[in-house]
């Protein structure tokens, strides 16, 4: 009896084997196509299928890394070979474009790692972001943390636009995290937080990305509208330097001010920055003060000597940062209120925090309201230090 | 007696199971049915009075349980009610009990097969995870609490430290203004809520195990009130990276969470795979011990030995998890559930009342 069961548990053994090899479906890391990165565009229709022709048509390109590329194992002899492969498909949905690049490449494609999206301008203005977006958002094997971009001019040349040693999404990605030490560059946004943003009907700004004679620029933000997700305009660098005061996204950065009587130049390095915005409602009328406040240290100033020892002077610089600043975010909201008639800088949000009631009332047509709102914005900056130098020279 | 008398467990390991079996597929799912009838951000006040309701149920049941001590609710049903209505009864819960087991194995294994093995057909994983289940079970309830109590510290860690990585995306305005409609949408979504907490009826069958039945009330107190804060977070965090409008488009709120941001700098760069793991632990803890009450009940109503009850119930279990054609259908299995789970709430309640009038507490004492 006891043989038996030892004899079983033997052949249990020997069986076990048949269900531990693991490696029935590998496929080489060489071969595979790892998407990193893909591109939408707006294309002209393929001529054989001209009977669909009242509808967009798509230009896909999928960027994929190789590994091989990217090892840095090659041969000094050997030709440069770029890090990254780009493959382009036309077609009129999304997932059937992707689906075509396979009669192109011999490789399986890999989804995983996919980081960035960048939708071409003239797409995103014709075509709803959220028809582009959901085939994305529902493949579950790309994340939520992919992040969206808008490309000004052609989506696909943003693919193409580095030397070429380097992968242009890699490139892309570590530009767009420079809003942290850059007033002048819009928040990224990811995958997640455009669509949270459009299913609540509220306007984005995304990042917008141009290739500048094959030389990667972020600067602008795209104005999407949330109800009809699309591209309503763009913001040049001084206008979401305005914004980004407004929304209180700097963490850190420099502004630049300037006397204009004497002719002379002050730079300042903030630490932090608040913005409070505040609605006030009378009758159906709406109205917003902004308090901006922040507080740093004097970096620059062109004066001579510029004795920073004296509280008259950092008083006067002070001063002249705070005119800069409101010009600026005035500026940024005359944009948006006359020329856009958007609100992406949250002024709507803090409405439906502090008057939800009235909110429900102006929700339908707030971009309305909100262009004809007076904003006033205060500003007070304090300059708490000067870092190591105090003046340029001794007092006379 | 067809329970093993030695088979006791002690009060923190009570509290823990029901935790334990409250947490399973509402970690993935509350946020978005709470906040779906809710329709604005207060959806988290929703989680916290829906967890007091079901304290007071919970209550209830414990002091039903604790009438008769070493008696689950298979037995004394049939003393309360008479032998008739009572095996009816017991049938009503073993078929809730049969449903949720069914219900979840599918539910682990959609989201298995969606995120983690998606070329593995689901009958396997199926399959798979039954046969561990059944491993559990045949030990009987004493392995079952021990395993809860290792896996409950280590789920509580992991899912709390990468709630913690998930600030980064985290909005505070997105759960403003505080009840900005009024109390109205609250109290809307405290039903779906209630649901979402089910498993703390466990205790109609636990106090006959437990060591010291007269501690059932603060057990299933802790361990209603170690779920509620858990959900809490969880609806607080999805909902304060979604937003409101966000959440209700997810099928699965939290994974999307997860997968919405990446810890640079930090071991790894994305986490979900050990939500996965912890989540794929916890809802293992709930049908395991649905799926032995269900055994228990069909050998105490029976009258025949355990073990046949829970090699016998596989295969329905089985079917049952097959039922549903496409996931529309495993969420409409999982309103039937609900249903029936307020059937089970309201005949207990009147089962308490019967027992309550027929003096039943002194009897069964003398």
């Amino acid at each position: 009896m006891n043989r038996k069961v030892k004899w079983i548990q033997i052949l249990l053994f020997c069986l076990s084997y048949l269900f531990l090899t693991g490696c029935w479906d590998y496929k080489d890391v060489e071969d595979l196509h790892m998407i990193i990165g893909q591109s939408i565009d707006l294309a002209e229709p393929i001529e054989q299928e001209k009977d669909m022709i009242h509808r967009d048509w798509l230009q896909l390109t999928v960027q994929s890394v190789k590994p091989k590329g990217l090892s840095g194992q090659q041969n000094a002899g050997a030709t440069m070979q770029k890090p990254y492969e780009n493959l382009t498909s036309i077609g009129n949905s999304a997932i059937q474009t992707f689906n075509n690049i396979y009669s192109k490449t011999e490789h399986p494609f890999l989804s995983y790692h996919l980081k960035a999206v960048v939708l071409g301008e003239k797409l995103v203005k014709k075509v709803n972001m959220q028809k582009l977006l959901i085939e994305y958002s529902r493949a579950p094997e790309i994340r939520g943390s992919l992040l969206v971009f808008i490309g000004k001019g052609k989506a696909k040349d943003i693919l193409e636009a580095s030397n070429p040693t380097e992968v242009p999404i890699i490139k892309l990605i570590g530009l767009s995290q420079n809003h942290s030490v850059s007033t002048r560059i819009p928040p990224e946004m990811n995958l997640t937080q455009v669509e949270a943003k459009l299913a609540s009907q509220s306007n984005l700004l995304l990042q917008t990305v141009e290739a500048k004679n094959k030389r990667m620029i972020i600067a602008n933000g795209a104005i999407i509208n949330g109800k009809t997700g699309k591209l309503v305009g763009f913001l040049n660098r001084k206008e979401i330097e305005g914004l980004n005061w407004l929304t209180s996204r700097a963490e850190v950065g420099v502004v630049k001010a300037i006397d204009t009587e004497k002719n002379k130049i002050v730079g300042y390095y903030f630490k932090n920055a608040k913005s409070k915005i505040r609605p006030h409602i009378q009758g159906d009328k709406v109205s917003f003060d902004v308090n901006i406040e922040s507080n740093g240290s004097l970096e620059e100033d062109w004066f001579i000597p510029g004795d920073a020892f004296d509280n008259k002077f950092l008083h006067h610089a002070e001063r002249l940062i705070e005119k800069q600043i409101k010009y600026i975010v005035m500026k940024t909201i005359h944009k948006l209120q006359k020329d856009y008639h958007t609100d992406v800088a949250g002024f709507g949000e803090q409405l439906r925090i502090e008057y939800p009631k009235e909110w429900k009332k102006m929700k339908s047509n707030w971009d309305q309201h909100f262009s004809q709102a007076p904003i006033k914005v205060n500003v007070k900056i304090t300059i708490t230090d000067y870092e190591t130098k105090g003046t340029k020279m001794k007092k006379k | 007696m067809l329970t093993n008398t030695n088979d006791r467990i002690t009060t923190p390991q009570t509290a823990v199971a029901v935790t334990s079996i409250i947490i399973g597929i509402g970690i993935l799912t509350l946020p978005r049915t709470v906040t779906e009838e809710v329709g604005t951000p207060d959806s988290w006040i929703s989680v916290v009075l829906g967890g007091m309701v079901v304290m007071i149920i919970g209550i209830f049941m414990a002091k039903l349980s604790q009438m008769f001590p070493e008696k689950t609710i298979y037995e004394y049903s049939q003393l309360v009610v008479g032998k008739g209505l009572g095996k009816l009864f017991n049938l009503v819960l073993i078929i809730y009990f049969l449903l949720s087991v069914g219900l979840e194995i599918r539910v682990l294994a959609e989201v298995t097969n969606m995120y983690l093995l998606v070329k593995t057909p689901i009958e396997v994983t199926m399959i798979a995870i039954m046969s561990v289940c059944v491993y559990l079970v045949v030990g009987g309830i004493n392995p079952m609490a021990r395993l809860y109590e290792l896996l409950l510290p280590v789920t509580i860690v992991i899912f709390l430290l990468v709630f913690l990585m998930g600030l980064k995306i985290f909005e505070l305005n997105h759960l403003r203004p505080v009840m900005g409609d009024g109390f109205l949408p609250v109290l809307k979504g405290i039903q779906p809520t209630t649901f979402s907490y089910t498993g703390y009826e466990s205790i109609l069958i636990l106090t006959a195990f437990m060591a010291e039945p007269k501690k059932a009330k603060k057990a299933v107190l802790i361990g209603i009130g170690a779920s509620i804060v858990f959900y809490l977070v969880t609806v607080v965090m999805v909902v304060g990276a979604l937003s409101a409008d966000g959440v209700v488009t997810e099928i699965w709120p939290t994974i999307t969470l997860f997968q919405s941001f990446e810890a640079t700098g930090i071991l790894f760069e994305r986490y979900e795979s050990f939500i996965f793991a912890i989540w794929i632990l916890q809802i293992f803890t709930t049908f395991t011990s649905f799926f032995y009450f269900a055994a228990l009940g069909l050998s105490q109503t029976s009258q025949k030995k355990i073990s046949y009850s829970i090699y016998g119930l596989l295969p329905v279990i089985y079917l049952i998890a097959t039922i549903p054609t496409n996931i529309n259908e495993v969420f409409t299995l999982g309103d039937i559930v609900e249903y029936i789970f307020y059937g089970v709430v309201g005949i207990t309640i009147i089962l308490l009342i019967i027992a309550h009038f027929r003096r039943m507490h002194h009897e069964s004492k003398g």
